[in-house]
């Protein structure tokens, strides 16, 4: 299976961590189409960790879902739901023989867990690295589950989840992944997230269509709720979501929502949705941003296949700053024959850029603009 | 993007007098001698058809005592036969055979060349000015070929530290880590082990230089680890004086399946010698490559291929060039001839 654009879709683990059963999936399901996720592309509902049991039956050593969350463990009504309201299902294994919640693991199971994914109409399969041997090479282990996946009878989003482990960028591709993790898990902060890309801008270059640097799943709208959440931490704010999510875009990362669907506030919602950012995301050459770096700030800069730019200005500072650029930078000559337009994508506004354009951005927020050449 | 930038001929090496003559002679020995059919659809005719100055408005001009029919005759020769010509040009002051370069007229070139028809170019980094950032040039060209139109394809040769890290954000298309000029360009696998490669942004193994004494032997060894890398292959070459063998070699179909693959997974070393690639259509390739100077024996082992026993798969390969076909449980050993190599298609069952 090609996968030309990012994955985008929703997770339980950001927000319900092992809580989740089958009458929350179908309400997640419901709000996805109802709420217009959907609509703008949001097609997976993933069910992370812990929808199993322990162990596996003794006769098949297929894996069992578990009875608690889904009656008579009986996964199929769930998975049949999320697939009547045109949606595709996601599922959660593991490298190891336990996963992360020490339920079962895949090792040495890869294959036979495949083909159970495949009866049961899975779509996309998250595989973490939690309880393997230490022996055992994170490389073949994810090319194990990447090869079972591809003859197991169904196509299937492979999204490889190893935290960065190994110069997991040199060898994921390779695996078949379709994206795969390079850090630790998110938690629902600012300074989370801003650790997070910053880590991967010298990374970001190992990223393209295919297999996608996934950068976690968001926290966007999450406001201190949830699994993920931190004790105390105050430091989410509508500006900090709207760098997140104009962040992930800019990195062509999956989109991947954490927050509660159902009832996430409309901001954020329309935030989520947003189609001009949406569209940075899943542009079809998922070019890596680069980073002009001045004294003390870092402008992010992208070239877009339609040969416009979108540069990110952040700003992690708590005081409102001018920050600026110089054309140049981004390939701007001054024999080129052209001139800059600038789109301000989220009020819309447009100027002509001189040569040392700056924009205003207020403490812990940011801009992002479009650059067009437009010839003289 | 451009979807189908992976097999071409190049005279930058092969022809030191480059003529339209010879351009459209080649044309016709590359639909002759199978190539085109093969998938062989550029023709890079380096910069000597170049005039050694610039014209009364600065822009890049033909050299006219070159094109007994003009210049626009022979870009329409290739374009009646689905050919696409590409150019050498340099990011600095001037080019190898000393025509102009793109430093400082990045934009204005491109529009030129893309004009003039050129679908395609290596661009070469040299003769740069000691303090410019080669970075921002490859930035420049990056877009002003992009916006002249999406099938400009952008081949950049830049020798930076960590260009594989920044080459998809210029733009190119194409991009090596090496100058074209400044090596011999022998085609060879990545230096790194990732050689980053993507449909956006391909990694670019090197030409391969054939003449008339190059042994198939080599050339197939080159072609493999083009192929292995999703490399875009070049053959360097007078097509009129390639041997029938050395054509059979070039237009092997299943090694340019594999070259051509659109996953574009790359290779992986899952061995001493073994290189494996996952294809679409969830098939694969290994390939047993032998570069010592005596014959070795090479294992392949499923279990680093990442089968497992628990999943009873097996592996059948089937050798590109000689047909031999293997159904493997858990390895397979074979005898590599010095300097040479297998490679198999591989299904699993």
């Amino acid at each position: 299976m090609i996968r030309k654009t990012p994955p985008m879709g929703f997770n339980t683990f950001n927000t319900f961590g092992e809580t989740y059963n089958e009458q929350v999936l179908k309400e997640i399901a419901d709000a996805m189409v109802d709420r217009g996720f959907k609509d703008a592309g949001y097609e997976y509902v993933v069910i992370d960790d812990a929808w199993s049991l322990e162990w596996r039956d003794e006769k098949t050593g297929r894996i069992i879902p578990r009875p608690g969350k889904f009656p008579n463990s009986d996964i199929l009504p769930t998975l049949n739901y999320i697939h009547s309201k045109g949606l595709k299902t996601g599922i959660y294994a593991d490298v190891g023989v336990k996963t992360c919640g020490t339920k079962v693991g895949s090792f040495d199971y890869e294959m036979l867990d495949a083909r159970t994914f495949a009866e049961w109409g899975i779509d996309y399969v998250k595989h973490d690295n939690c309880l393997k041997p230490e022996t055992q090479d994170d490389e073949v282990l994810y090319r194990r589950m990447g090869i079972a996946l591809r003859h197991c009878g169904r196509e299937m989003v492979y999204s490889a989840s190893n935290w960065g482990w190994d110069n997991v960028w040199t060898w994921i591709r390779s695996c078949g992944a379709h994206s795969f993790r390079s850090t630790g898990d998110i938690c629902d902060t600012f300074d989370s997230f801003v650790n997070i890309f910053k880590s991967q801008v010298l990374k970001a270059g190992m990223t393209g269509p295919g297999c996608f640097n996934d950068l976690d799943m968001l926290t966007v709208g999450m406001e201190g709720k949830g699994n993920v959440a931190v004790e105390g931490d105050s430091s989410h704010s509508e500006a900090g979501y709207r760098t997140q999510f104009a962040t992930w875009c800019m990195f062509s990362s999956p989109l991947i929502m954490g927050c509660d669907v159902r009832n996430v506030d409309d901001k954020y919602r329309d935030l989520l949705c947003n189609k001009e950012l949406i569209a940075i995301d899943q542009d079809p050459e998922a070019r890596p941003p680069y980073a002009i770096a001045h004294d003390d700030w870092t402008t992010y800069c992208k070239l877009m296949s339609d040969g416009t730019f979108r540069l990110l200005f952040i700003n992690t500072d708590e005081n409102p700053r001018k920050m600026h650029f110089v054309l140049h930078d981004i390939g701007y000559t001054t024999n080129c024959g052209y001139s800059v337009k600038m789109t301000d994508i989220f009020s819309g506004e447009e100027f002509i850029a001189d040569l040392f354009p700056g924009v205003e951005v207020p403490g812990k927020d940011c801009r992002l603009l479009k650059a067009e050449f437009v010839k003289d | 993007m451009v979807k189908d930038k992976r097999l071409g001929v190049s005279l930058i090496r092969s022809c030191s007098e480059m003529t339209g003559k010879y351009i459209r002679e080649t044309i016709d020995n590359m639909k002759k001698r199978g190539l085109t059919d093969a998938g062989y659809d550029y023709l890079n005719i380096g910069d000597l058809w170049m005039d050694t100055a610039r014209d009364e408005n600065g822009k890049i001009r033909p050299d006219a005592s070159i094109f007994e029919n003009g210049f626009d005759g022979t870009v329409r020769y290739a374009a009646e036969n689905g050919i696409k010509l590409g150019t050498l040009t340099s990011a600095g002051t001037r080019t190898i055979h000393g025509r102009p370069g793109s430093f400082d007229r990045e934009y204005l070139d491109a529009e030129t060349l893309y004009g003039m028809g050129f679908r395609y170019f290596n661009h070469d980094f040299i003769y740069i000015p000691a303090r410019f950032d080669k970075t921002i040039l490859a930035r420049r060209m990056g877009h002003a070929a992009r916006i002249q139109g999406g099938d400009f394809v952008y081949a950049a040769f830049c020798d930076t530290d960590d260009f594989e890290i920044r080459a998809a954000s210029t733009g190119a298309d194409i991009y090596s880590v090496k100058t074209f000029s400044g090596n011999d360009s022998v085609c060879e696998p990545p230096v790194k082990t990732y050689g980053f490669s993507a449909d956006s942004c391909l990694y670019y193994c090197g030409d391969i230089v054939v003449g008339k004494e190059t042994s198939v032997r080599d050339i197939k060894r080159q072609l493999v680890i083009s192929a292995m890398n999703s490399s875009p292959c070049n053959i360097d070459c007078k097509v009129e004086e390639l041997t029938d063998e050395q054509i059979s070699v070039l237009t092997n179909g299943d090694l340019i399946g594999i070259l051509t693959d659109r996953e574009v997974r790359p290779a992986r070393k899952i061995g001493e010698g073994i290189t494996a690639k996952f294809l679409e259509n969830d098939r694969y390739a290994v390939a047993l490559v032998n570069d010592s100077d005596e014959d070795r024996e090479l294992t392949f082992y499923t279990y680093d291929f990442g089968i497992s026993v628990t999943s009873g798969l097996k592996c059948e390969m089937t050798e590109c060039y000689t047909k031999d076909r293997y159904t493997v449980e858990d390895s397979l050993t074979l005898t590599v001839p010095a300097k040479d190599s297998f490679v198999f298609t591989v299904d699993i069952i």
